[in-house]
């Protein structure tokens, strides 16, 4: 590894981001390659982020260390540890430390705080996606009232529509011959990276004709046009739609595309998407992942 | 790695198939558990590239950028022996570059034009520096010692602050890169200790 005074000085450049990103880009490169590079790098962060709690940075740097080195949670805790070493170490110096008590073996909580955050971002989001989507749902809630045909019984979640409450006036419907084909709409959205766990299901039930795709793109405003691709995880594609423009979901800007439904068997599925803006060079975004689960069937 | 840990990996990442996975770790090293070793450096290391660009989630978009680089050698492409590193580096710079259309679109979407302050002043509580105490006091005295002196500084005392490191690296003998990297060991041994007792 090179520890030279240059060394020092590209790192910490780096850190605070000033840095063309053509030098970041080399400078990263190294990082991954060179494991001492690497840890001068994570100890000159400290560095940077115990002068920052001393007070000893000037102030286009301290909000350079805030946006870049405390940004994220984990940037925040070591923050946190600077600030506790700083105040320890000058109020203590002479390392007046509590004895070490040990603990009962109790397993950490840490794992559990960490799947409970998550569980609750994931609710966070599925409530916005539900208060965003709550008209469009609505709305197609009603047009689906309309048709004779039956209606699709699903478990109710925040990404797909719920079967409609039977009016309470109207009597157990008789005895039908075999159901029509009917459509299953679920909600989505492009903006998001999700990790595995979150991944959308979408259930079909038996008797399905048609899954209706409604995906948000709000957000998108400068995108007028956007180009789909639906792939198995064998990378072929299953469905493909260009130029689709955006509809208006009461209120909601979303794309809407029907594909048939026996296309899709169970698995998982990518959504592709390109964005179009006039003038300029399609925009790749987000892939999105979902995983198709048929229900109802032997 | 073992099979298991493969497992539980594979599923954190996003649409990460077992077949992708386990191209990975075989264009990685013929060796499983070293192929293990190696992606475990690499997520650390690009979780942390992702953080030191001032990325909120850094894990999310490390994840994303693995399962890219695995669905891509799932479907034949190779990495080159003599540089693992370079495809994972461009698909994060990928990855990066499009969290910033992404953020360049949100934020004009904000009326105001204008970001929240990534971070407010945070306090440690008490119960923060009740832990640490208990962490130092669990290092060996020499390590103690080394991280309190090495801390010891105040907002007048900048030059102080310099002087003092400067002579540390004097007393053990060492360059001041070394003695960055010895404190930055005891720092991390700190950290894990100091985040399992506020665990507990």
């Amino acid at each position: 590894m090179k520890s030279n005074p240059t060394d020092d000085e590209l790192l910490r450049s780096y850190l605070l981001g000033e840095l063309n990103p053509d030098a970041a880009d080399d400078l990263e490169r190294r990082l991954l390659t060179e494991d001492g590079l690497f840890e001068l790098s994570e100890a000159i962060e400290a560095d940077l982020l115990a002068e920052y709690a001393q007070g000893l940075l000037a102030p286009a740097e301290r909000e350079r260390v805030q946006r870049r080195l405390a940004s994220s949670p984990q940037g925040r805790e070591r923050l946190l540890l600077a600030h506790s070493l700083s105040r320890l170490a000058a109020g203590e110096p002479k390392a007046e430390v509590l004895p070490f008590v040990p603990h009962a073996a109790t397993p950490s909580r840490r794992p559990m705080l960490r799947w409970a955050a998550l569980a609750a971002g994931l609710l966070a989001a599925a409530g916005l996606a539900w208060l965003t989507l709550e008209q469009p749902r609505a709305y197609r809630v009603a047009g689906e009232q309309e048709r004779p045909a039956p209606v699709i019984a699903a478990v109710p979640r925040a990404h797909e529509v719920p079967k409609p409450p039977a009016p309470s006036t109207t009597p157990p419907p008789a005895p039908t011959p075999a159901p029509e084909p009917v459509k299953v709409v679920f909600q989505l959205a492009l903006t998001s990276l999700r990790g595995a766990e979150s991944a959308e299901k979408l259930r079909v039930p038996a008797g399905a004709g048609t899954v209706e795709l409604q995906i948000s793109v709000e957000g998108m405003e400068d995108l007028a046009s956007f180009h789909l691709t639906v792939r198995n995880r064998k990378a072929e594609t299953v469905w493909e739609g260009t130029g689709l423009k955006p509809k208006n979901l009461q209120g909601v800007r979303a794309l809407v595309v029907d594909l048939p439904a026996e296309r899709l068997s169970a698995g998982v599925y990518e959504i592709q998407a390109q964005g179009l803006s006039p003038g300029s060079e399609p925009e790749d975004l987000s892939p999105l992942q979902v995983e198709v689960v048929r229900e109802g069937r032997g | 790695m073992s099979q298991r840990e493969g497992a539980s990996r594979t599923e954190r990442l996003q649409g990460l198939t077992p077949e992708g996975f386990e191209a990975l770790l075989a264009q990685l090293d013929p060796d499983r558990e070293k192929a293990g070793m190696l992606y475990e450096t690499i997520r650390r290391k690009l979780v942390r590239l992702f953080e030191w660009r001032g990325c909120a989630s850094p894990e999310d978009l490390a994840d994303e950028t693995i399962n890219r680089v695995a669905r891509r050698l799932g479907e034949g492409v190779e990495l080159r022996s003599n540089d693992p590193y370079g495809y994972f580096c461009g698909v994060a710079h990928l990855v990066y570059k499009e969290l910033l259309r992404r953020a360049s679109r949100e934020q004009r979407a904000l009326a105001s034009g204008d970001w929240p302050p990534a971070c407010e002043e945070e306090e440690p509580s008490d119960v923060r520096l009740d832990c640490l105490r208990r962490c130092l006091a669990k290092l060996p005295p020499d390590q103690r010692d080394l991280i309190l002196r090495y801390y010891h500084g105040k907002s007048d005392q900048g030059e102080g602050n310099i002087r003092n490191r400067q002579e540390l690296a004097r007393e053990a003998g060492i360059e001041m890169n070394a003695l960055r990297i010895r404190v930055h060991r005891v720092r991390r041994k700190l950290e894990s200790c100091v985040q399992a007792c506020l665990s507990h």
